[in-house]
């Protein structure tokens, strides 16, 4: 809008015999024009001294009506919602009328509804669902986190089998030298064969020099091997005296005494 | 489909797809609710996934007498709040000027109705942060998040005539922050803004 067609249309501008969108024009003419401002401003103070009449309604109504700014500020935020009843419409329209202040204020609120669809609505998808469902539960486990917890498992079924058998030593009694001796002639007694093949000290020299003259030195390794362990254990059930020939035996990789078998008391 | 009280409950039972439907049934709208208080792109995503996990902290004290709607905002809203008031505390502080977010990609006809959008967009986003807490928690749920006077009084816990005066002085403030700006904008552009 121009300055000119403002002037055209200011007396009706003033009568607020304008329809919205006009009205909405004029006011925003008017609040960058300074020049027609003015021009609106006298107009409204030759109107009222021009028409004595239509002032004194005014300003009656203004009294009657209690229509201040800040009431008329509360029905325009209400006219959003469309809410307002036809009386309060009119007092609206009155007040703006002479109320620059409140007629800009009126563009800016009728405007919040075009504001607020410029607003961007946000889509979270599946990004958003990921990204939660990874704060708010636990992560599934790992092959090696698997592996951990099963390697902690066993181990505390090997700590509580340790601890159970601490407990059934004293209750049941541990292997003693003569045990041991009654355990080999029973299994003599029973089968002669396989106990003279466990505990027969020929037998094992006899692999032992079999496994040498062929090469076979992992084999004679873990033959020497199992002969020391063999040697640990019988020390120990013996009540800790250590076998006479075990440390030749280690050295030497033979075992030629009878430190192999269990010996008797 | 399950009604939102019976997948809270469901989830309370330890089903791990109830969770995973309860936020993809919310995660939108909460995504809005924290983009319309923090007005920032980044935040909100954050923020949004707070509230969620901070949901998913207090399931065992939802109340099922209640609807869970209702709590659900009440939950986002008191966290949406915070968020706000510490936010415009470090901006004090920092006097930081309002950051030119443009991440939005709205994709208009041509581009000058893209600058006005993004012009308009940038108006009443520093406008809604010139607001107090309250008047923007105001604005969000009934302009925004078009939330009825009912619901809100009840989300709120205040009185309906309370939540309508609080609305209509919320919007009363913002149209003035408008208001400010254009007069600013007048200024800065040799005129042609409201007075």
């Amino acid at each position: 809008m121009d300055c000119r067609e403002f002037q055209d249309r200011l007396a009706r501008y003033l009568e607020g015999a304008l329809d919205a969108a006009d009205f909405d024009a004029m006011v925003r003419h008017e609040a960058g024009c300074p020049a027609c401002h003015r021009l609106a401003s006298e107009g409204m103070t030759d109107a009222r001294s021009a028409a004595p009449n239509a002032a004194l309604t005014a300003e009656i109504l203004r009294r009657t009506l209690g229509a201040d700014c800040r009431q008329i500020e509360l029905s325009l935020a209400a006219e959003i919602d469309g809410e307002l009843p036809a009386v309060a419409r009119a007092r609206v329209a009155q007040h703006l009328a002479e109320c620059v202040d409140c007629r800009a204020l009126a563009l800016a609120l009728r405007r919040l509804p075009e504001a607020y669809r410029a607003l961007p609505r946000l889509h979270a998808g599946a990004a958003f669902t990921r990204a939660v469902l990874a704060r708010t539960q636990p992560a599934r486990p790992g092959f090696l986190s698997v592996l951990r917890r099963m390697w902690q498992g066993s181990e505390l079924l090997w700590e509580g089998a340790f601890v159970c058998s601490l407990l059934l030593t004293p209750i049941v009694g541990g292997p003693t030298q003569e045990r041991a001796a009654r355990l080999r002639v029973e299994w003599q007694q029973a089968r002669p064969g396989l106990a003279t093949a466990l505990f027969s000290p020929e037998r094992r020299q006899a692999l032992r020099t079999d496994l040498a003259a062929a090469g076979n030195r992992t084999e004679a390794w873990i033959l020497d091997l199992s002969a020391w362990a063999h040697r640990q254990l019988t020390t120990v059930w013996n009540g800790g005296a250590s076998a006479p020939d075990s440390t030749r035996a280690r050295a030497g990789g033979r075992n030629e005494g009878g430190d192999d078998e269990l010996r008797e008391p | 489909m399950r009604s939102d009280e019976e997948l809270v409950q469901a989830c309370q039972a330890g089903e791990g797809p109830a969770w995973e439907a309860l936020i993809k049934r919310h995660q939108e709208r909460m995504l809005n609710l924290a983009y319309q208080f923090t007005g920032d792109r980044d935040e909100a995503w954050d923020l949004a996934q707070e509230i969620f996990v901070r949901l998913y902290l207090r399931l065992d004290q939802y109340d099922p007498a209640r609807p869970f709607r209702f709590w659900f905002s009440s939950l986002a809203r008191h966290l949406c709040i915070d968020h706000y008031r510490s936010r415009r505390e470090r901006q004090r502080l920092a006097t930081v000027a309002l950051e030119a977010a443009d991440q939005i990609a709205a994709p208009g006809p041509s581009p000058e109705q893209h600058l006005a959008r993004r012009e308009e967009r940038d108006r009443i986003l520093a406008a809604l942060d010139a607001l107090s807490a309250i008047s923007r928690e105001a604005i969000v749920l009934k302009d925004l998040q078009e939330m009825t006077l009912e619901e809100i009084a009840q989300s709120l816990d205040l009185p309906i005539g309370t939540v309508k005066s609080r609305i209509f002085r919320a919007r009363i403030e913002l149209g003035r922050a408008l208001l400010r700006q254009r007069r600013a904008g007048a200024v800065a552009g040799g005129g042609g803004g409201l007075p």
